[in-house]
């Protein structure tokens, strides 16, 4: 999966978001529980990225780049 | 137990049991004694300030003072309005000019915003008003027909609706749910709903009178399911009233692979369908617990039918929501108004609403006499729901008769986007749809507006569970012959059904 792809995949659900620079979107309670929800379930059905219930912790949905590194690592494994 | 005040209970359990703790926010917290100390105060506070039988606004930080200073309002003779500090500030202010309250209690950090809202009003500081010396009991005894709160929820039109509930009908649910589910003392609970709809009625009611324990769960823990479910274990919670979509995410979010609740006794879920796959991950990870289902309506002081959840469930048959609490009437209305095994769900007895405040015309609307006792049956309340019975005499819900759906918990009319969207510039049509199987609500639209105009339009009229998951610009959009937008035509197109 690329950035670009994750990209447009979380301007999906937040078009006013500039997730380029934004780096509280749980802090700042951009994203709610059930965007996460969401997210989770497209990275698993059209990207095959499947995120363990450790993974999901504000520091890993924080920032799109956070994010991305998470699925990177996962893709790595 | 019977009662003639619903802070009677309060009374008997502080008296029982002074230092438990009552609700808690994880830091701090009341225990009965002196939940009831503050309820009190609060309430003696209001009446030398010169409120009587008149609502009262509050702008709190959702925790045990918020509880409170609820309290404190019926102990008044008044009732209370919860506004959310969350709101947007349109809504809050549509909400404030159809209750226009002389008093707002507000905490010191809401304090500006209540003023702002409400320049009007007299604004008490929740921390002054609970420190005022007021009586050591509260009163026993409720005036007839006085109105314990009102909350409001999403109107078609735009215009929220304010449901008004009278303290008999708080009476009635804290005589019938608690021994319904077996509530006890030794129940625990964390509770996931905001404090500004009726949903955690249920655990205040576990507490105030059976005696047992309130988290109150910090909202953030629902983007952290493991540290949620860690929360709920060190703190012994072991009840667990919520939403359905809240069990749904915890249990999506594979968190039992990682820690599973080790305490828990009792599970009720309602508000909207458990898919069923989402219902065994939770039986298989607490196999100890109770588990019903519930359902019911604002509109009737909560929930009015229930059904224990036993074993594992048939995939393929929807879970029935079950049998009315003793002394609710339950009817299934045809067409043609008649009693059926299938209609819409209408409810009766105690617990059916005074009306929508200030607004008659919606309250006639929603209220009708008891079909099978016309002339001394009182008023029942027609939930737009539709409903049907199984062989077992069981009710099932089967869906929505409009434009109404349930969204993360909350009543979501899609039609009040809809008229929040069309007040924007630059859009000429709006249509919502509901894909429910992804939980998410869909806005398509004519005009020359931007989306990105929309969302940030949108955010500053409605709550954010009513803002739109994705807001799409169309060149137009299908038509039925008299001129309505073809809501099944879009879906299909858009969903490809």
């Amino acid at each position: 999966m690329t950035f670009q792809q994750l990209l447009i995949l979380l301007r999906d659900l937040h078009p006013d978001i500039d997730f380029t620079a934004e780096e509280g979107l749980i802090d700042r309670k951009i994203l709610t529980s059930f965007d996460v929800v969401s997210i989770v379930a497209e990275l698993s059905e059209t990207y095959d990225v499947e995120l363990r219930a450790v993974d999901i912790v504000p520091e890993n949905f924080n920032s799109a780049w956070a994010l991305f590194a998470l699925i990177e690592r996962i893709e790595n494994e | 137990m019977h009662m003639k005040s619903f802070l009677s209970y309060l009374n008997a359990t502080a008296d029982r049991l002074p230092d438990k703790p009552a609700f808690s926010d994880g830091d701090s917290g009341l225990t009965f004694a002196e939940l009831r100390r503050a309820a009190a105060n609060v309430g003696a506070c209001l009446n030398n300030s010169g409120a009587a039988a008149e609502p009262v606004g509050v702008l709190m930080e959702r925790g045990a003072s918020e509880i409170a200073a609820f309290l404190g309002i019926m102990e008044a003779g008044c009732f209370y309005v919860p506004l959310d500090e969350q709101m947007p500030k349109e809504r809050l202010d549509r909400i404030v000019r159809t209750f226009s309250p002389r008093f707002i209690l507000a905490d010191q950090k809401n304090l500006t915003a209540a003023e702002g809202l409400c320049p009007g009003a007299e604004h008490l500081v929740y921390s002054r008003a609970a420190a005022f010396p007021g009586p050591e009991r509260l009163r026993d005894e409720s005036p007839e027909d006085a109105l314990a709160y009102v909350v409001f929820t999403s109107g078609s039109t735009g215009e929220p609706k304010g449901v008004s509930i009278r303290e008999r009908s708080l009476l009635d649910y804290a005589a019938t749910l608690p021994e319904a589910l077996s509530f006890d003392e030794s129940l625990v609970f964390g509770v996931q709903s905001p404090l500004y709809f009726d949903a955690w009625l249920k655990e205040l009611l576990g507490v105030i009178v059976k005696g047992g324990t309130a988290y109150l769960l910090p909202r953030e823990l629902f983007v952290n399911p493991v540290s949620l479910i860690q929360y709920i274990n060190n703190h012994g919670i072991n009840a667990l009233c919520w939403v359905s979509s809240a069990f749904s995410l915890v249990s999506r979010l594979r968190t039992f692979y990682a820690v599973v609740p080790e305490h828990l006794k009792l599970m009720c879920f309602g508000g909207e369908v458990l898919p069923v796959k989402q219902l065994s991950a939770w039986q298989k990870a607490c196999p100890d617990a109770r588990i019903f289902q519930l359902y019911g309506a604002t509109e009737c002081t909560g929930m009015s039918v229930y059904h224990p959840v036993i074993g594992p469930q048939d995939p393929a048959k929807a879970v029935p929501v079950g049998k009315p609490f003793p002394g609710t009437k339950l009817y299934l209305l045809d067409d043609e108004g008649r009693i059926a095994r299938e209609g819409e769900i209408v409810i009766g007895g105690k617990c059916v609403m005074a009306g929508y405040y200030r607004d008659p015309e919606r309250t006639a609307a929603a209220l009708i006499p008891d079909p099978a006792d016309p002339e001394h049956g009182g008023l029942c309340y027609r939930t737009g729901d539709h409903g049907r019975l199984d062989e077992n005499g069981d009710l099932i819900f089967v869906g929505r008769r409009d434009q109404q759906v349930k969204h993360m918990g909350h009543r979501v009319e899609l039609g009040e986007i809809e008229a929040a969207a069309l007040s924007l510039k630059g859009v000429h049509e709006a249509v919502c749809l509901y894909a429910a199987d992804r939980q998410r609500i869909d806005l398509f639209y004519t005009g020359p507006a931007q989306p990105w105009d929309l969302v940030v339009g949108l955010k500053v009229k409605l709550p954010g569970y009513m803002t739109p998951s994705r807001t799409e610009q169309r060149a137009e959009l299908p038509h039925l012959f008299n001129g309505k937008i073809d809501r099944r035509a879009l879906e299909e197109k858009e969903y490809r059904r």
